[in-house]
């Protein structure tokens, strides 16, 4: 990876995190938008190696705990393959 | 960074006020700034850093005039100062947005990622600030005529979740356009298996 790419991630990094707080405070129903970031947020830190990655994994895995999706037995399957 | 540690940059790389290699780390300074909300600092420091820009462009016209050949400045350089120039733009939209003239904001902005999209293209993760202060430009420019707080909700939401599209492209490449949530948990899944 060169060195543009580790800027892009560090400094996508840095807004990803802030969109979370402003969905946080104005989407706060929408935890599909929220979700879809907190992921992004852990795919960039596990691609610049931060120690915070699994931290922020395991956040995710708990709002999966609490979202509901369309397809339930999908989630099922999942919750299954994961615990 | 504070003014001393750029002098020392300044010094250590002989490196003159005109110079663009000096324009990154100058720009660092104006969003630390930025974020302080040090507003005449950083009126101080974009007009330098323009001025500084559009110094460097002079001196290349003069230079083909002089030596009266029409030379084709390298493809790099000027790749460069158009990245510079678009990060400037985008520092004068944050700034413009501080002091809450939004017309010139949006001006900026929309410049910013323009010179920034013939770079790297509209979809490149590097416009994720642009487009982060886009969302903050609709969220708090005064109300029009017909406009709603739910209008705005979902453009600010869409513009978000372009962001989160950019990104999912950069991480998956072009497969799976849409980023459903059955994507994201297989996402997880993969994540944890490996």
């Amino acid at each position: 990876m060169n060195v543009d790419n580790n800027l892009n991630l560090i400094v996508g990094e840095y807004y990803v995190k802030k969109i979370l707080a402003k969905c946080r405070a104005n989407f706060n129903s929408d935890k599909e938008l929220e979700l879809k970031f907190k992921i992004i947020r852990v795919l960039i830190l596990k691609d610049l190696g931060s120690e915070l990655y699994r931290e922020t994994l395991n956040q995710v895995l708990k709002l999966r705990d609490t979202f509901k999706i369309g397809d339930e037995s999908f989630l099922q399957d999942l919750n299954d393959k994961l615990n | 960074m504070n003014q001393n540690a750029l002098e020392e940059l300044k010094s250590e790389f002989n490196l003159d006020n005109k110079s663009i290699d000096f324009l990154p780390g100058f720009f660092n300074y104006i969003e630390c700034h930025l974020e302080m909300r040090n507003i005449p600092e950083v009126k101080k420091y974009l007009i330098v850093g323009l001025s500084n820009l559009m110094f460097s462009n002079k001196k290349s016209d003069e230079s083909k005039e002089d030596e009266g050949v029409e030379m084709e400045e390298d493809e790099d350089i000027l790749k460069e100062k158009k990245n510079l120039r678009s990060r400037l733009d985008l520092l004068f939209a944050r700034f413009n947005l501080a002091i809450k003239k939004y017309e010139e904001s949006i001006e900026k902005l929309t410049n910013s990622i323009i010179l920034y999209s013939e770079i790297f293209g509209p979809e490149s993760v590097g416009l994720t600030p642009h487009y982060y202060y886009l969302a903050n430009y609709f969220a708090e420019k005064p109300f029009e005529k017909d406009d709603t707080q739910e209008i705005r909700e979902i453009i600010i939401r869409n513009i978000y979740l372009k962001i989160a599209d950019i990104w999912k492209k950069q991480f998956m490449g072009e497969r799976n356009e849409n980023f459903e949530c059955k994507f994201c948990f297989l996402i997880i899944f993969y994540l944890i298996k490996y």
